[in-house]
C-alpha cells in the first residue's frame, strides 16, 4: 500500500514522538556497559553483547519507525541508508549521521556522526581500549535492516572515545533476500 | 447444473486443500441465498479486476473475464474463508453469498493480524455470526498469506505489493502489509470509509504495545493486555465516529 500522508521530515518526526531525558538515557547506557563489563570481564564478549542487544532493538525498532515516519520502499541502498540517516538516526537519537564513502558498486557506506548521545560524559580507560563502547548502534542497524530483508555487516572506523574526531561505522550490504513465497509450479 | 472450472482453481496448489473438503457442511454459518459477486483489487493495476463468479442459480449468467468457477472449491470451509460470513454450496473461493445476518450493527466483523511467516498473531471477533475458532482461524489466516502472495506473482508488472482490498457482495476485506511483512487485515462492512487508516493506526498499537514490551517475543502471538485494551479503545473510537453509535 502507498503512504496513506507524506512521509514526514526528520525534525517533524523527532518532535512526534515521545522523547527522554538525554542524561537519563545516556545514564542508563553507560550503566549497561558497566555492568556487562563486570559480568563478563573480556572486552570482546561485552563488544559482543552489545551488538546482540543491539540487533534484537533493531528487530523491533523498524516497525515502530515504518509505522511512524510512513516512509514508502525504498529503490536502492543508497535511499535506505539516507533514511536511516536522516530521519532513523534523528527519530530515535535526535541528531542526524551523514552518509558518506560509497564505494563503486553502492554496497558500502559510511554513517558520520559527529554527535552522539551515547557517549556523553564517558572516557575509555586503558583497561577497556578494545572496547566498542556505541557497539549497539551497529546492532540496531543490523537488526533493523534484517527485518526489511537485507543482511548487513557492521563496523566501527572511528571513535571519538578512541581519540578520533567523529563517530564513523561502515555498513555493507552483503545480501538481498525478499521473503519469497515458496511456490512451485509442479506442485 | 455443471460447475464451471475457476482457473485460479487450477493455478493455486493451495486450492487443492478444499478438494477433500467438498462434502462437510458446517453448520452455524449462513446459507447461500442469491447470486454472489467479488472482486480482486490489485495494489497497482485497478483494471485487473476479476469480475463476477456467479453461481448456477443467479439469473445472469456468463463472465466478461472468462473466469470459472469449479466444484472443488464448493466447500463451506473454502467459502466461509472470510469472516464465516460466508456459505457455499455451489461457490468458488471469492465469491460470497449474502448471508441471512443483519450484519449492520458493527462497522468491522473482525481483524487479523499475521506475521511474516503467514501465522495468525491476533485474531479479533467483532460480533460478526461466523465466529471461528483457533483452529479455522490459523488456517484461513495462512491461506490468506498465500493468497496474498500469490497476487504479488500474478502481477503483470513487477512491484505488486499483494492484495490490498477484496470486495464481496456483504463485506469488504482490507489488507495492509508493513514493509517487514506483517499483514494486518480487517473484514467490514461494504463500503466503510478510512479503513486504511484503521490498519495504520493499529499497526502502530502494535509497535507502541506488543513489539516495546520486552516479554513479548516475535512471531508468536500477541497476549499483550496493552494492546488488547488500546486496540479496543481505536475500534471503538472507529465506530463511534462511523455509525454514531
Amino acid at each position: 500500500m502507498p503512504p496513506l500522508t507524506t512521509p514526514k521530515s526528520g525534525d517533524a518526526l523527532f518532535a512526534s514522538v515521545e522523547r527522554v531525558n538525554a542524561e537519563l538515557f545516556t545514564l542508563t547506557y553507560g550503566a549497561i556497559v558497566r555492568q556487562l563489563l563486570t559480568d563478563l570481564e573480556e572486552v570482546e564478549e561485552v563488544n559482543k553483547q552489545l551488538d546482540q542487544m543491539g540487533y534484537n532493538i533493531g528487530t523491533r525498532l523498524v516497525d515502530e519507525f515504518l509505522a511512524k515516519s510512513n516512509v514508502s520502499t525504498c529503490v536502492d541502498f543508497k535511499e535506505t541508508a539516507d533514511t536511516i540517516a536522516k530521519l532513523g538516526f534523528k527519530m530515535f537519537l535526535g541528531v542526524t549521521a551523514t552518509v558518506t564513502n560509497w564505494d563503486a558498486e553502492g554496497t558500502t557506506c559510511s554513517f558520520v556522526l559527529e554527535d552522539n548521545p551515547l557517549v556523553d560524559f564517558v572516557e575509555l580507560p586503558d583497561t577497556c581500549q578494545g572496547l566498542q563502547y556505541c557497539n549497539v548502534l551497529s546492532g540496531v542497524i543490523r537488526g533493523a535492516l534484517e527485518m526489511v530483508s537485507m543482511k548487513t555487516e557492521v563496523t566501527w572506523v572511528r571513535d571519538m572515545l578512541r581519540g578520533d574526531d567523529a563517530y564513523e561505522m561502515r555498513v555493507k550490504l552483503t545480501k538481498q533476500v525478499p521473503e519469497e513465497y515458496p511456490y512451485k509450479d509442479d506442485d | 447444473m455443471p460447475h464451471r472450472p475457476f482457473f485460479f482453481g487450477h493455478i493455486f496448489p493451495a486450492f487443492d486443500y478444499f478438494k477433500n473438503r467438498v462434502a462437510t457442511r458446517q453448520s452455524g454459518y449462513p446459507r447461500a441465498a442469491c447470486s454472489p459477486r467479488a472482486a480482486f483489487v490489485l495494489h497497482q493495476e485497478p483494471a485487473h479486476v476479476v469480475r463476477p463468479l456467479r453461481d448456477s442459480q443467479s439469473p445472469t449468467r456468463g463472465d466478461p473475464v472468462g473466469v470459472r468457477t469449479t466444484d472443488v472449491i464448493s466447500s463451506p470451509p473454502a467459502v466461509s474463508f472470510l469472516g464465516g460470513l460466508l456459505s457455499a454450496d455451489t461457490l468458488s473461493i471469492i465469491s460470497t453469498s449474502p448471508s441471512c445476518l443483519t450484519m449492520a450493527t458493527v462497522a468491522i466483523y473482525s481483524l487479523f493480524i499475521i506475521n511474516k511467516s503467514g501465522g495468525l498473531i491476533h485474531y479479533k471477533d467483532y460480533g460478526s455470526a461466523g465466529r471461528m475458532d483457533t483452529n479455522d482461524s490459523l488456517r484461513l489466516a495462512s491461506l490468506w498469506h498465500s493468497m496474498h502472495a500469490i497476487s504479488q506473482q500474478l502481477s503483470p508488472t513487477p512491484g505488486c505489493n499483494g492484495i490490498d482490498l477484496l470486495q464481496a457482495h456483504n463485506f469488504d476485506l482490507h489488507c495492509f502489509q508493513s514493509l517487514t511483512g506483517t499483514k494486518f487485515f480487517v473484514v467490514c462492512e461494504t463500503g466503510a470509509p478510512n479503513m486504511e487508516f484503521l490498519l495504520r493506526a493499529i499497526y502502530e498499537l502494535y509497535t507502541e504495545f506488543a513489539l516495546k514490551n520486552p516479554f513479548y517475543e516475535m512471531e508468536m502471538p500477541i497476549r499483550c493486555e496493552l494492546f488488547d485494551f488500546n486496540l479496543a479503545q481505536v475500534i471503538q473510537k472507529d465506530r463511534v465516529a462511523l455509525l454514531g453509535r
